[in-house]
């Protein structure tokens, strides 16, 4: 009896300390590793070297993240937003609901490396956009549409019945409510959602791959031509081994800084966990 | 006296499941009628009938609404809604001021002009003797007031589009004694203007305030009449029962 | 003129809308019509359960075989979600018992953090971290299965105890005052009442993330070492999605080995569906009764 009341409180401290260790094992050992590394010119200049990325700086793939990044996120969150609006307050079919959820769910479910592919057909090949920041963008603005739309029909959702009731009984039209009461009330939710969906966006590499990231290009122009990125550029460094394992954690410091910041930053917006 | 709604042989049904049946009664112009009965009786399901909500719901419904003399499933939802203002149990101010709260239907409707908005807010929060309360902190946010005067706003606000009946679906039951007895007088006061329906279970609240009252029990209409008689001298035993507290 | 916005503005949102069921459309049809030129050259049966997977015919015939993937696919989540599991059990007792509403709060932002991480950083930690350890005792250049499933536990551990600890939070509140009035103690209550009490619970959320498991790519495919072997717990295999990041960037588009690599996307979206399928109907089942 006293030994299993043990046993679990053993559990419990190993579980919890196992999950806030590796926590702040990772934070702290990027950091640590990485902040030697950084430095202005790491941050603004390209990469060069004999290897390619031995030394220099990583600007281009931080400029290119922000392309992905961005393009991602403005063809995902006008969409996410819509659906929860529509799935919220718009739509008056139980069963179409029902559906709109489901499909939501199966997208959240396609790995993100199949996505990839899908965008390698379609885009690279079949449009024939080539491998460009548009054809990855718009794997990853599939990829990021249920984790936006999730989030912003929590967001709605919380708002309360009866005052969508209220406005209905005044005769207003559910497209008046919803830009009068429902985006006001939730903008600040809604904008963390899109944060966090960019974050979600920025770090993944699989869709990336083969529809647009490249090891080497400059600051790109448009979404229509290649582009390095921080994850895809982490990979190559780490893959090329032990030569370039310095900037390395200087591209992991600065990735995991840029999202944590932007975490942060979301989190204020939308509050802390209710 | 002239009739603001009469209902004919009303009924409504959900999934095959009577909510009410048969109902026809004449509500009267510039009275407080209201609409007692237990719980689950179709109360609340008589008022939706009134502002045509129920024609969104997955009911079906048969039977006649007039509003002064218009059948009100002629008129388009947005119309009706104008004609006739609900206000709900638990009151609910939109996240904004006092003033965008009360300018939130007008503008809608087309109103932009800036001193005719003012001259409604200040109107319509003068009836529902919020005015003095507020006239200071207009740009307020409408969620910080007090339970009584977010209802009363919410009173307001329904009148902002000058409906010529305003349904009150339990105003009170969220409310402090208080902040009840405010709200009567202020319904009191609103008759001269207005047709009043108010749903409520608090018998005495009927007693007070209405002319007219209406017993709604297991979806049917017991009885209808004054509402001194029907608390008097009810002329069904199922009524008495009620009034006397045998049930519900 | 009102009305004329209103209609407007509707039909926006339900054309946006429309977005996500296209979105799904686009994404099953190009997969499909690139997986299918495969199965007129290799049979299904063939591809799914042969284990020589040998895309350009160096040495003998070309042969495609998945077998060994799709078994280190499902090896690896599994064993993930086995140590996730253990974890995420022990840290959501010890938020249930031990933390207010506000530290706990507090707790979940914390780990929340790991959420956040991208997947190759996960990957690179795993290499120059777990990899050396593995190394250091013994397991031939680090790599190996153990060593993906538990990058990917700790990957999958945010999701885990915050489901984890709600049906576990559920059950104390019902059972913890009983518990306390017997004068047990409360670990002692913790063991024996409320993890069996949320255990459906728990395992109902947790299937869930078998999907996300599944799926991961960067993470594993840097620590797995990327033999096409079958998935034994200190050796090398492949996972799909490694073999899919990794060949094709040198698959000619067209060939055969292209097709094969859609196909091995298909097989894995279908082994997906199936599982949220089953879910899914497993917690109807569950909760009807």
């Amino acid at each position: 009896m006293r030994h299993l009341s043990k046993l679990v409180k053993l559990w419990a401290f190993l579980g919890i300390g196992i999950t806030l260790g590796t926590v702040a094992f990772i934070f702290l050992f990027i950091f640590y590793e990485g902040a030697s590394v950084i430095s202005p010119s790491f941050i603004l200049e390209s990469p060069s070297g004999a290897i390619l990325g031995t030394e220099g700086g990583i600007f281009p793939a931080i400029i290119g993240s922000l392309f992905f990044t961005g393009t991602a996120v403005a063809m995902s969150a006008p969409a996410a937003v819509a659906a929860a609006a529509y799935i919220t307050f718009f739509c008056k079919n139980d069963r179409m609901k029902v559906v709109l959820h489901s499909v939501i769910n199966t997208i959240s479910g396609i790995p993100s490396i199949v996505l990839g592919l899908f965008a390698y057909s379609f885009l690279v090949k079949s449009l024939g956009l080539g491998r460009c920041i548009l054809s990855s963008g718009t794997a990853l603005a599939v990829m990021i549409l249920p984790f936006i739309e999730i989030r912003a029909e929590k967001a709605f959702g919380e708002l309360s019945e009866e005052m969508i009731r209220s406005s209905d009984a005044l005769g207003c039209s559910r497209t008046y409510m919803f830009l009068k009461i429902a985006l006001p009330s939730c903008k600040r939710e809604l904008i963390s959602a899109v944060i966090l969906g960019g974050c979600y966006a920025m770090g993944a590499t699989p869709p990336l791959i083969f529809t647009g990231a490249v090891a080497y290009a400059s600051v790109p122009e448009s979404i229509f031509e290649p582009a390095m990125a921080l994850p895809m550029h982490l990979y190559l460094l780490v893959a090329q081994g032990a030569t370039s394992m310095d900037t390395a954690y200087g591209t992991a410091f600065v990735m995991l800084a840029l999202i944590l910041i932007l975490t942060i930053i979301a989190r204020a917006l939308g509050g802390f966990r209710k | 006296m002239n009739n603001a709604l009469t209902i004919e042989k009303l009924s409504v049904s959900y999934d095959n499941k009577e909510a009410l049946k048969d109902i026809s009664l004449k509500i009267p112009e510039h009275r407080i009628t209201a609409v007692i009965g237990p719980s689950g009786c179709g109360k609340s399901t008589f008022l939706k009938c009134l502002n045509g909500q129920i024609m969104e719901e997955n009911a079906r419904v048969s039977g006649k609404v007039t509003l002064s003399g218009t059948d009100i499933s002629k008129l388009k939802p947005s119309d009706l809604r104008r004609k006739v203002g609900l206000v709900f149990q638990t009151p609910a101010p939109f996240p904004m001021s006092i003033y965008k709260n009360m300018t939130y239907a007008p503008r809608y409707y087309g109103i932009n002009d800036r001193e005719e908005l003012k001259r409604t807010v200040t109107e319509k929060l003068k009836l529902t003797g919020l005015y003095d309360e507020v006239k200071d902190e207009l740009k307020k946010s409408a969620v910080k007031l007090s339970g009584g005067q977010k209802q009363r706003l919410c009173i307001a606000r329904a009148l902002t589009v000058d409906p010529e009946v305003l349904l009150l679906d339990e105003p009170c039951s969220a409310l402090d004694i208080k902040s009840t007895s405010v709200i009567e007088e202020l319904l009191l006061r609103l008759k001269e203007t207005y047709t009043i329906v108010i749903v409520t279970h608090n018998l005495g609240q009927a007693a007070r305030i209405s002319d007219m009252t209406a017993f709604i029990n297991d979806g049917r209409l017991v009885e209808f009449g004054e509402t001194g008689s029907i608390f008097k001298a009810p002329e069904m035993e199922e009524t008495k029962d009620f009034i006397t507290g045998s049930f519900g | 003129m009102r009305y004329l916005q209103d209609r407007i503005f509707s039909f926006l949102i339900c054309a946006f809308t429309a977005l996500s069921f296209v979105s799904l459309l686009f994404v099953i049809y190009f997969i499909v019509r690139e997986a299918m030129p495969l199965f007129s050259e290799v049979s299904p049966g063939e591809f799914i359960f042969g284990d020589r997977w040998m895309p350009i015919g160096y040495t003998g015939e070309p042969s495609f075989g998945i077998f060994n993937f799709i078994a280190a696919t499902a090896a690896v989540s599994f064993l993930a979600i086995i140590i996730a599991l253990f974890i995420s059990i022990g840290a959501a007792s010890f938020l249930c018992l031990c933390t207010g509403e506000g530290t706990r709060e507090g707790i979940y932002s914390v780990i929340d953090l790991l959420a956040g991480i991208p997947s190759v950083v996960y990957g690179f930690i795993g290499i120059v971290v777990l990899l050396r350890i593995f190394f250091r005792v013994g397991v031939h250049t680090g790599s190996c299965v153990l060593a993906a499933s538990i990058l990917l536990s700790i990957m999958l551990l945010p999701v885990l105890i915050s489901s984890c600890c709600e049906s576990m939070l559920r059950a104390r509140d019902e059972y913890l005052l009983p518990i306390k009035a017997l004068g047990v103690s409360e670990w002692y209550g913790l063991a024996t009442v409320i993890i069996p009490a949320s255990w459906k619970n728990i395992l109902l959320a947790v299937i869930p993330a078998v999907g996300r498991a599944m799926g991961e790519t960067m993470a594993v495919m840097m620590v797995i070492g990327n033999a096409n072997l079958f998935p034994s717990l200190l050796g090398k295999s492949e996972t799909i999605p490694a073999v899919i990041a990794l060949e094709m960037g040198t698959a000619v588009s067209g060939s055969t080995h292209y097709h094969a690599l859609y196909g091995a996307g298909l097989v894995l979206m279908v082994m997906l569906f199936v599982i949220n399928t089953a879910i899914s109907i497993l917690r109807r089942r569950l909760s009807r009764i």
